[in-house]
């Protein structure tokens, strides 16, 4: 093995340094379904300017300077491809390019990695929570300066999947201190899908929408890259340093991360010292990908994130450690040119694990739990499988979803009294549940023409679901007054939508759907969890319904090569929503209650106003109400916005925008106690410089007017962070040398 | 290859002996009625051996005696007999008695003759057994103390004698809960109270909680009040309870830890 990494690392230097000159790259452009040519295709190099047009049979010959390239190739109708492409050392001979039809976008993407078009990278961001703020209609949960927790629409926990590569993780913390996006840092993030809605059920049924964390891949576009990023905040006094390595040959890359963060207590505006809220975390990750040969590779894939001293200042503990291992093992068969075009299988495994005390807190002044500490424990393993295959046929394709997976989750915590006479109190709070989970997923488009598309998914889900736990089963048992027996759900979910371009440019898409979500296993077989948002213990309930929700979206798109604005609108009505119940003082249940509905929309825009300035700028909107309580339903964020102007050139980027939010008096009452929230906004300027091809510099002020604020999503008004000046570079040694 | 299969052979050959151990259970030809209890004293008479039993440390609190009787000649079990218990506590300036329960009839269940006695403070007593009206035995027990008995004067100026029965040994989530009343008539007369109303609390007093589904203890029998006691946690819990009687209240509670 030392030996070929040796050899490996030879080659490539002895290749990049016969690189000269320029190189004709031949190519076809073909429509995947029916393998034919696709006429008057385009191809263009990004960032070079340069570009070429198909002919009528969708060949193409283009001049490739030296070194590495996007390439985005683009048809009506089809969906465009971003690939990297370099010139001498994979692509002497004929380039096969192989577009599918377009299809009704279920998702936005909000992209990080560096192979898609400049103007839309994201990886200029600080942080995995920044790049969850680009989507509209997405508003984070704070409760420190760690991992905030995604909301989508209004809708948030069990009701909206996050998901990694497709992977099922479970949050080990009953508290949900640790959402799973706090495993995926920002270097490593290629895209997020964010799918607002049940309208798109590949992933999960999660009735408010899905998060799927797409992770950075080996890439073989270069023999070895090695790059090196270190960086400061100066709000939290965050450092962080970080590294990677990919190399590869034609059949084998292998990519290896590492990154480290380390930050004291954060400061709100007017330098208001925020006590509790540092942490450090390191992350690593492996990616290995094997090619057999032009349609078989296998790749495996581990994250490791560690987290330590993690600070929850709107909370009453701290979490002490952190730990989780994903691992996955993913084949993809592709078939050119046939019905099936490709068949993609994975199994993967994940281990999460969480501690937290209240050992740094002074427990004899707190209104609740007064002289007591509470060290708490949680774990979650989840083990499946997936299988996904396209079939294409002209303006048909089918897209088929397998989903197994097996989660098992225990959580405990043990009362320590400050009194010497007061025993010690130990308390089950999920007793080994094990959910089975299965599922299959139809996806159908049906493209009849350039203009009309449609949409259709179905999707079923089963679970068999206990606790295995003796003592925890009495507990539920003893709280229930009866025996708890295996339960077991179907949940059956479908989707519809329909997009038409009326003009070019102009498209209008209408989409229902129907879902049914799955209780989570805290639901279920919780006991005795505190929830910090409104101060009562929550007990689960065994018996509940899967919640009901039936949604419509109207949804319009006008675009030009110099703008593009969209309009969404929703509306959902939830049935058997789930939610506590008081039960007795400082005690509530997870009921179904009788029925809710959320309502709202979101606002889009983009301008070129001349060739490197550009004006983008968002709004959203959630109005949730509450039937049975007569009332607005809890954690709806108020009206929220983005706006910014972005200048950018050859080698550089900058941006001044601002995000602001209404103030929110719309809260809920009778379900939890909320306060109302204050209107704010808050400017932020960001830079991104290219030092030559090797070393990249970003730099920016966040709050730049270091505005004391409170979002309304955040647990027990913790308010956000001041003035924030941060840097950062990276450099790529292979191209420094 | 070969450890592999010698591994396979002995897994087959354990796998196989216990499957026989479990189809073939040793069959005792009588099953002894007292396994599992502890004997506490001997004491033979003419033809008859009489062996007591108890299934629990000798304290404070409803303590259950067992009595086994054999016919010595043959070894053959007394299935018939009238069995009653006294019960004696000599503090030298004064003698009493205490609450106790004699077998419900005549006939031995499970080859056994079951009383039981609430011992009210700790020390020694004196405990006699009368086996049909002219034999009997009287032993001498070191009671020790616990907290499981309560002794409260009602609003009727009368003595009452509260004893926790279950749970003994508690656990998170349901537990049966039993108590036994008793009036102190005199010093020799303990009679059982049947006709009290029980209101049952149970609470955690360092966390300021109590728990759902509990039941309230109602009469059984003898002055026996059955309910359900729901303990959500482990640590120290305090069970609260308001008996009513006619005119009278009392008030008391157990400190129960898990």
């Amino acid at each position: 093995m030392n030996t070929k990494i040796i050899y490996l690392v030879m080659i490539s230097f002895l290749t990049v340094a016969s690189i000269t000159g320029q190189r004709q790259i031949r190519g076809e452009v073909t429509d995947a379904a029916s393998g034919k040519g696709i006429p008057f295709a385009n191809v263009l190099v990004l960032k070079e300017n340069i570009g070429a047009a198909c002919d009528e049979n969708g060949m193409f010959a283009l001049n490739l300077p030296s070194g590495t390239h996007n390439v985005k190739i683009s048809a009506v109708g089809y969906q465009p491809e971003t690939m990297l492409i370099n010139g001498e050392i994979k692509y002497n001979g004929e380039l096969k390019i192989r577009l599918k039809r377009k299809t009704i976008e279920l998702s936005e993407d909000v992209v990080i990695y560096a192979s898609e078009e400049p103007s839309k990278i994201e990886g200029w961001l600080n942080s995995t929570d920044d790049v969850m703020q680009k989507a509209e209609g997405v508003s984070l949960q704070r409760r420190g300066n760690y991992a905030l927790e995604p909301s989508i629409r209004g809708m948030s926990a069990g009701q909206i999947g996050v998901v990694v590569d497709g992977m099922k993780i479970f949050s080990a913390c009953v508290d949900r201190m640790d959402p799973v996006t706090a495993y995926v840092e920002v270097e490593n993030l290629r895209k997020m899908e964010v799918s607002k809605g049940a309208f798109d059920l590949t992933q999960t049924s999660g009735v408010g929408g899905t998060i799927n964390m797409v992770t950075q891949k080996a890439n073989f576009s270069t023999p070895l890259s090695v790059q090196a990023d270190m960086g400061y905040e100066s709000v939290s006094q965050l450092r962080r340093f970080g590294g990677e390595v990919n190399f590869s040959n034609a059949n084998l890359a292998v990519r290896g991360t590492y990154s480290m963060k380390n930050s004291s207590d954060y400061y709100a505006g007017n330098n208001a010292k925020i006590e509790n809220s540092g942490f450090n975390k390191n992350n690593y990750t492996l990616n290995f990908t094997n090619k057999f040969n032009n349609n078989h590779s296998l790749e495996f894939a581990f994250i490791g994130d560690n987290a330590y001293d993690i600070g929850y200042p709107s909370l009453l503990m701290d979490a002490t450690k952190a730990l989780s291992q994903i691992y996955r093992l993913e084949h993809k068969w592709n078939i050119p040119f046939s019905a099936l075009q490709y068949v993609n299988t994975k199994i993967y495994y994940n281990r999460i694990d969480h501690w937290m005390d209240d050992y740094k807190r002074d427990v004899t002044q707190r209104p609740v739990m007064t002289n007591m500490y509470m060290p708490m424990f949680g774990k979650t393993r989840t083990a499946g499988a997936m299988a996904e295959m396209l079939f294409l046929e002209n303006a048909h394709n089918l897209k088929v979803i397998l989903d197994l997976y097996r989660m098992s989750a225990f959580a405990d915590m043990t009362m320590i009294s400050v009194f010497d006479d007061v025993s010690d109190m130990y308390l089950i709070n999920i007793g080994d549940a094990v959910l089975n989970n299965g599922a299959v997923t139809f996806d159908y488009n049906w493209i009849p023409s350039g203009k009309l598309r449609f949409r259709v998914n179905l999707r079923y889900d089963v679970s068999f679901r206990n606790i295995h736990n003796k003592d925890a089963r009495r507990l539920l048992e003893g709280y229930w007054n009866e025996k708890i027996e295996e339960k077991k759900y179907g949940a059956f979910s479908f989707s519809g939508a329909l997009e038409y371009e009326f003009l070019k440019g102009v498209a209008f898409r209408l989409a229902l759907a129907q879902s049914e979500r799955l209780p989570t296993h805290i639901e279920n077989y919780g006991f005795y969890l505190y929830n910090y948002t409104d101060n009562y213990f929550y007990t689960g309930n065994p018996n509940l319904k899967t919640e009901l929700s039936r949604q419509i979206e109207l949804s319009t798109e006008f675009s030009s090569s110099s703008y593009r604005f969209s309009l969404s609108a929703f509306y959902n009505n939830v049935e058997n929503y789930i939610s506590g119940l008081l039960q007795s003082e400082e005690f509530k249940v997870f009921e179904n209650i009788s029925s809710a509905y959320l309502t709202g929309g979101e606002l889009s825009g983009k301008i070129d106003l001349t060739s490197g300035l550009k004006f983008s700028a968002g709004l959203s909107y959630v109005y949730g109400y509450n039937r049975e309580y007569d009332e607005p339903l809890p954690m709806i964020p108020p009206l929220e916005g983005n706006f910014a102007l972005h200048f950018f050139g050859n080698g550089y980027r900058f941006s001044f925008g601002g995000r602001f939010a209404g103030e929110q008096n719309r809260i809920a009452s009778a379900t939890t106690s909320e306060d109302k929230t204050a209107a704010f906004i808050v400017f932020a300027f960001r830079g991104q410089i290219d030092l030559r091809d090797y070393a990249e510099l970003k730099f920016g002020v966040e709050n730049v007017a270091d505005k004391y604020y409170n979002e309304h999503l955040a647990i027990n008004n913790l308010p956000g962070r001041g003035r924030n000046f941060y840097a950062g570079i990276s450099v790529l040694f292979d191209k420094l040398f | 290859m070969r450890q592999l299969k010698l591994i396979i052979t002995i897994l087959f050959l354990l796998l196989a002996i216990s499957a026989c151990s479990e189809d073939n259970p040793v069959e005792n030809e009588a099953a002894d009625p007292a396994e599992g209890l502890t004997k506490i004293a001997e004491y033979s008479f003419s033809d008859t051996l009489a062996t007591l039993y108890t299934d629990a440390e000798i304290e404070t609190g409803y303590c259950k005696f067992y009595l086994k009787l054999t016919k010595v000649s043959d070894n053959s079990p007394i299935e018939n007999a009238a069995v009653s218990m006294k019960t004696l506590m000599d503090m030298g300036t004064m003698k009493h008695s205490s609450p106790m329960e004699n077998p419900a009839s005549n006939h031995a269940v499970n080859g056994l003759f079951e009383c039981a006695a609430v011992f009210i403070m700790s020390g020694m007593w004196e405990v006699t057994f009368v086996i049909n009206e002219g034999s009997e035995f009287t032993t001498s027990l070191d009671v020790s103390a616990t907290e499981r008995v309560r002794n409260i004067v009602g609003s009727d100026d009368k003595t009452y004698f509260v004893t926790l029965i279950e749970p003994m040994k508690p656990l998170v989530g349901m537990n049966d809960f039993e108590v036994c009343v008793h009036q102190r008539e005199s010093m020799t007369s303990f009679p059982a109270v049947e006709d009290v109303n029980i209101v049952m609390t149970p609470s955690m007093p360092s966390m300021g909680h109590g728990s759902p589904n509990n039941e309230n203890p109602v009469h059984k029998q003898n002055g026996h009040y059955l309910g359900k006691v729901n303990f959500t946690m482990t640590g120290d819990w305090l069970v609260e309870l308001y008996l009513s009687r006619a005119d009278s209240l009392l008030v008391t509670s157990f400190d129960i830890t898990l």
